[in-house]
C-alpha cells in the first residue's frame, strides 16, 4: 500500500491524486504486509495475498477528471526535437510558436504571445515562470532531452491544485530519476542549423541511492531576416539573421531512497545562454529617436531543489519541498536578477473511509532587481506570495464515480486573498470514462503591472510609453469542461476534452491623451484590464500501437475565441483594436499527426506532420499563414551500445514564418533543419 | 501493494534459478528493471535488501542493449511492451531469466509471466524458453506456475 501510492508523490504529482480514480481505501486483509515481511512467506502463501485493486491507478494512468496528455520519453526521442519548447509541439492544444531562433511564445486554449502569461511551468517541482511578466524566459529552459523521464500537460484551469499561474493551464516537466540514469552517457551531433551539440552524462547508484551529473552545450544558428522587415540593421533580407545562440549548462540530481517511507531527492542546474536578438530600441527616451539594434543577450543562471516524500503512517504522506532559484538576464533593453526561493508543503489523509483528503501551505520570496535601460526602466521590487489549499476526494460508488470537490486560497504583494476553486466530477468504468469540471482560476498582477515604464517609440520632445500603474486587478478567468475517453486496452487511447472559458478583465495595454512632461509630450500607454471575453473550443488525441511494430497518433484543437472592451471602454476604438489583435494571436485549428515504425529490430523511422490556420491576420503587420510541418528521422541501433540518428525538420518549405514582432525582439523566418547525433552508452 | 508483491516474487524467481556459468557458491547476479520504477526502488530499499541477504543481488535500471545482455535477470514493466519483441530478440540463447507482467509475456517467448488472478498474482513459466537459455529453474517453482511451452 505504502509503496504504491508514494509512486504518486513525487514531483507535485501529488496534486493528481486530486484528479486520478482509482484511488481505493486498503483492502480488507494483507494491507498492513510490507514487502520486507512477505519476504519470509513461501510461494504458495505469496500467491494468496489479496492485492485489491489499488494498482488500478497504476495502469491507469489516464483517469483524471482533466484534459491531461502526456509527451513519454520515447515520443521526445523519436520526435527528433532538439529542446523542450520543440517537444511541447507533440501535446494536443499547446500552441507553440518558434518567434525566431532563440524565443518561444507558447500558451494553451490561445491568447498566445511572447509574454505568455497564463501557464503554470513546472521543471522537477520547481516553477520556472517569472513573477517579472508571469511568462517563461524559454532561452534559459534546457535540459538533456535524454534525461527526461516525461512532459505532463494538463489543459484549463488548475490553479484550485497547482495555484499561481495555472489558469489555463500546466506543463509539469520531468526528470529522469536518477536510479535509471546509471553508467556514462555520451551524445554529440550537429547539422545545418543545430550547428553542433553535445552531452555527457555521468551515473553511478548503490543500493538505496543514485546520482548523476550531466554537462550539456549547444550551438544553434539563427533564422533567415524577413524581406518584410523594414529594419535597417547591418544584414539585408534574406540572409541569416543575428538570433544565434550558444549555450552551456550542467547540473546533478541525486535520489536516496532513505527508508521504506521516506525518498530525498536533491537537484540543481547551472547555465549559461548567450543569443543574438535584433530588434528596436531607445537609446534615450524624448531625445534620440528609436533605433534598431542588434546585440547578444545573455541568461545565466542556477537553482537548487530538495525534495522529499514521506509516508509517516499507512494513511498519511507528507511532500515537502525547498528551491532556490536564481537568474540574471542582460540586454540591451533591459537587465534583471531575480532571486527565488519557495517552499511547498503537502499531506494526505486517507483516514476517512472513501476519502482522500489533501491540505497544503505554499510560501514563495522573490526579490528583482532591474538595470534600467533607455528602453525600460523599472524599480528593484520584492515580492511575496502565500497560499494554501484543501481538496477532498470521495469516492461515491466504488471504482466508478468520485466527486473532486477543492480550494485553493492566494495572494501575493500585487493583490489580495483570492479563492481559486475547483468542482469536478468522474466517472470510469472499465475501458472508458467521462468527467466533467468547472473552476475558476486567476491571472494575478505582476511586476510589470506595478512599475513597468516601456519606451516603445521616440522622437526628440516624445515619447510613447507603456507604464505599469498598478491599475490591473486580478484577472478572472471560469471554466467548463467535459471529456470522454476510450482506453480499450494498452494500444489504444482516445480522448476527447471540450471547454468554455469565460474571462473577466483581460489584462493589455491601452493608449490615452498625450501630455506634457517637463521633457516633451508623453503618449502614455497603460496597463490595464481591457477585454472581457470567451472562448470555446475541444482538443482530441488518439494513440494507436497497431502491431509490435508500427505506431500511430494524431491530434486535433480547435479554438474559437470572442472578446469585447470591458464596460468603461465600450466602443474605444483602442479597446477594439485590442479585441481583434487577441483574437487573431492563435489560429482556428491546430493538428499534428505522427506516425513510427520498426520495420527491422535495429532500425526506427518516424514521419511527424503538424500543421495549423492562418493567424495573426489582424492587419497591424505580417500575419502568419497556415503552414504544414513535416519532421522525419531514422534511427539506426548500430551495436549495443551506439545508437545514430538523422533528422530532417520543415522538409515542406526551406523558410516559414511562425509569428510576429515583439517590443522584446523581432522575428524571423524559421529554417529547414537536418541533423545527425550519435548516442553512445555504457 | 502489488509492486510489493511483484518484488517478492521477482526475488524469489531469481533465488529459484541456477544459470549456467555458476559453480557451487553462489555469484552475485545482476537484476535489471525496465521501466518501473517504483519496482526498482522497493528492490533497493534497506529493509528489503537485508532481509533478502542471502542472495547477493544487485538491482539496476540500464536500457541499453550492452546492459540488458550483461544482466542475470531482466524484469520489463508492461509500460515497455512496444520494445519487448526487440529486446527478447537480442536476448537470443543468452542465459537471462525474463521476467514481465505483459499480457501474453510467457506466449511470446518470454520466460515468466506474472499476472493477476482476480485479486491474487500468479505466474506462467515458459519452460522451452528457460530450457533454450540453458538456466535451471527449480521443480519447486514450476509446480506452482501455469505452464507453456512456445519457443521463442
Amino acid at each position: 500500500m505504502n509503496r504504491n501510492r508514494k509512486k504518486f508523490i513525487t514531483f507535485r504529482m501529488v496534486a493528481l491524486i486530486f484528479l486520478f480514480p482509482g484511488f481505493t481505501t486498503p483492502g480488507l486483509c494483507d494491507e498492513k504486509i510490507s514487502a520486507r515481511e512477505m519476504l519470509d512467506l513461501s510461494m504458495e502463501e505469496l500467491m494468496n495475498i489479496n492485492v485489491v485493486s489499488v494498482s488500478k491507478r497504476e495502469e491507469n494512468y489516464y483517469g483524471a477528471a482533466a484534459a491531461v496528455f502526456v509527451i513519454t520519453h520515447d515520443d521526445i526521442r523519436r520526435s527528433g526535437a532538439r529542446s523542450i519548447p520543440e517537444a511541447l509541439r507533440l501535446a494536443p492544444g499547446v500552441e507553440v510558436n518558434r518567434v525566431n531562433g532563440n524565443q518561444y511564445a507558447i500558451a494553451i486554449r490561445g491568447q498566445n504571445d511572447l509574454f505568455s502569461d497564463k501557464l503554470l511551468i513546472l521543471m522537477d517541482g520547481r516553477t520556472i515562470y517569472t513573477p517579472t511578466f508571469s511568462g517563461v524566459w524559454w532561452p534559459s529552459q534546457n535540459y538533456p532531452l535524454e534525461d527526461l523521464e516525461r512532459i505532463e500537460v494538463i489543459r484549463g484551469p488548475s490553479g484550485a491544485i497547482w495555484g499561481a499561474n495555472a489558469v489555463n493551464g500546466v506543463i509539469n516537466i520531468i526528470t529522469k530519476d536518477a536510479n535509471t540514469t546509471t553508467g556514462t552517457f555520451v551524445s554529440v551531433g550537429g547539422g545545418n542549423e543545430e550547428k553542433a551539440f553535445g552531452t555527457i552524462r555521468f551515473g553511478a547508484d548503490s543500493d538505496s541511492a543514485a546520482y548523476r551529473a550531466y554537462l550539456m552545450s549547444e550551438e544553434r544558428d539563427g533564422g533567415i531576416l524577413p524581406s518584410e522587415s523594414a529594419l535597417p540593421i547591418s544584414f539585408p533580407a534574406g540572409l541569416d539573421a543575428p538570433d544565434n545562440r550558444k549555450l552551456s549548462q550542467g547540473g546533478f540530481r541525486a535520489d536516496w531512497a532513505m527508508n521504506e517511507q521516506t525518498d530525498i531527492s536533491f537537484h540543481g542546474d547551472l547555465y549559461d545562454v548567450k543569443t543574438g536578438a535584433f530588434g528596436s530600441h531607445v537609446p534615450q527616451p524624448f531625445v534620440a529617436p528609436t533605433a534598431p539594434y542588434e546585440t547578444l543577450v545573455s541568461y545565466r543562471g542556477h537553482n537548487l531543489v530538495l525534495k522529499t516524500d514521506s509516508n509517516l503512517s499507512s494513511e498519511t504522506s507528507m511532500s515537502a519541498q525547498l528551491f532556490y532559484d536564481q537568474y540574471k538576464i542582460d540586454s540591451i533593453i533591459f537587465g534583471e536578477k531575480r532571486d527565488t526561493f519557495d517552499v511547498d508543503l503537502q499531506f494526505n489523509f486517507s483516514q476517512l473511509p472513501r476519502n482522500l483528503i489533501s491540505i497544503g501551505g505554499n510560501y514563495r520570496a522573490s526579490r528583482a532587481v532591474i538595470k534600467d535601460t533607455g528602453t525600460l526602466q523599472m524599480a528593484d521590487d520584492s515580492m511575496d506570495l502565500t497560499s494554501i489549499f484543501i481538496n477532498d476526494e470521495i469516492e461515491l460508488i466504488e471504482n466508478r464515480l468520485r466527486l473532486i470537490a477543492g480550494v485553493k486560497l492566494e495572494k501575493n504583494s500585487y493583490m489580495k486573498w483570492q479563492a481559486q476553486p475547483h468542482l469536478r466530477t468522474i466517472y470510469t468504468a472499465d475501458t472508458w470514462g467521462v468527467w466533467a469540471a468547472a473552476s475558476r482560476a486567476v491571472r494575478s498582477p505582476n511586476m510589470v503591472d506595478n512599475g513597468l515604464t516601456l519606451n516603445k517609440v521616440s522622437a526628440p520632445g516624445l515619447a510613447a510609453s507603456v507604464l505599469g500603474t498598478g491599475d490591473v486587478v486580478p484577472e478572472k478567468v471560469t471554466s467548463y469542461e467535459v471529456g470522454l475517453r476510450f482506453h480499450p486496452d494498452n494500444n489504444l487511447l482516445f480522448q476527447l476534452a471540450a471547454f468554455r472559458i469565460n474571462y473577466k478583465g483581460v489584462g493589455d495595454v491601452h493608449r490615452e491623451t498625450p501630455f506634457g512632461v517637463p521633457a516633451g509630450v508623453l503618449i502614455p500607454i497603460y496597463m490595464q484590464n481591457v477585454l472581457d471575453g470567451k472562448a470555446e473550443g475541444m482538443e482530441a488525441d488518439i494513440t494507436y500501437r497497431v502491431t509490435d511494430w508500427a505506431k500511430v497518433k494524431g491530434t486535433y484543437s480547435l479554438l474559437h475565441q470572442s472578446y469585447r472592451p470591458v464596460a468603461s471602454l465600450t466602443g474605444d476604438a483602442q479597446a477594439l483594436d485590442t479585441v481583434l489583435s487577441i483574437t487573431k494571436q492563435s489560429p482556428k485549428n491546430r493538428y499534428s499527426i505522427g506516425v513510427s515504425i520498426d520495420p527491422v529490430n535495429s532500425i526506427e523511422l518516424d514521419v511527424n506532420l503538424y500543421g495549423w490556420n492562418l493567424f495573426r491576420d489582424d492587419g497591424f503587420g505580417p500575419s502568419v499563414n497556415s503552414y504544414e510541418r513535416l519532421d522525419a528521422r531514422i534511427g539506426w541501433q548500430a551495436t549495443d551500445n551506439m545508437n545514430i540518428s538523422l533528422v530532417g525538420q520543415n522538409l515542406l518549405k526551406s523558410t516559414h514564418r511562425e509569428d510576429v514582432d515583439s517590443a522584446l525582439e523581432f522575428s524571423s523566418l524559421i529554417q529547414q533543419s537536418y541533423y545527425v547525433k550519435v548516442n553512445y552508452h555504457y | 501493494m502489488e509492486t510489493d508483491v511483484k518484488a517478492v516474487y521477482v526475488y524469489n524467481f531469481i533465488r529459484f534459478t541456477e544459470w549456467p556459468d555458476e559453480t557451487s557458491t553462489p555469484a552475485e547476479r545482476k537484476l535489471l528493471v525496465l521501466g518501473n520504477l517504483t519496482l526498482l526502488k522497493t528492490f533497493k530499499h534497506d529493509a528489503f535488501r537485508l532481509t533478502a541477504k542471502n542472495t547477493s543481488l544487485y538491482t539496476h535500471s540500464c536500457p541499453t542493449p550492452a546492459c540488458i545482455k550483461e544482466s542475470h535477470a531482466l524484469f520489463i514493466d508492461r509500460t515497455k511492451s512496444s520494445q519487448l519483441i526487440k529486446i527478447l530478440a537480442s536476448l537470443k540463447n543468452r542465459p537471462v531469466l525474463t521476467i514481465s507482467d505483459i499480457p501474453g509475456f510467457a506466449d511470446k517467448g518470454g520466460m515468466i509471466e506474472l499476472k493477476r488472478d482476480q485479486e491474487h498474482v500468479i505466474f506462467r513459466i515458459n519452460i522451452e524458453a528457460i530450457k533454450q537459455a540453458n538456466l535451471y529453474v527449480s521443480a519447486q517453482l514450476l509446480e506452482l506456475a501455469e505452464i507453456t511451452g512456445k519457443k521463442p
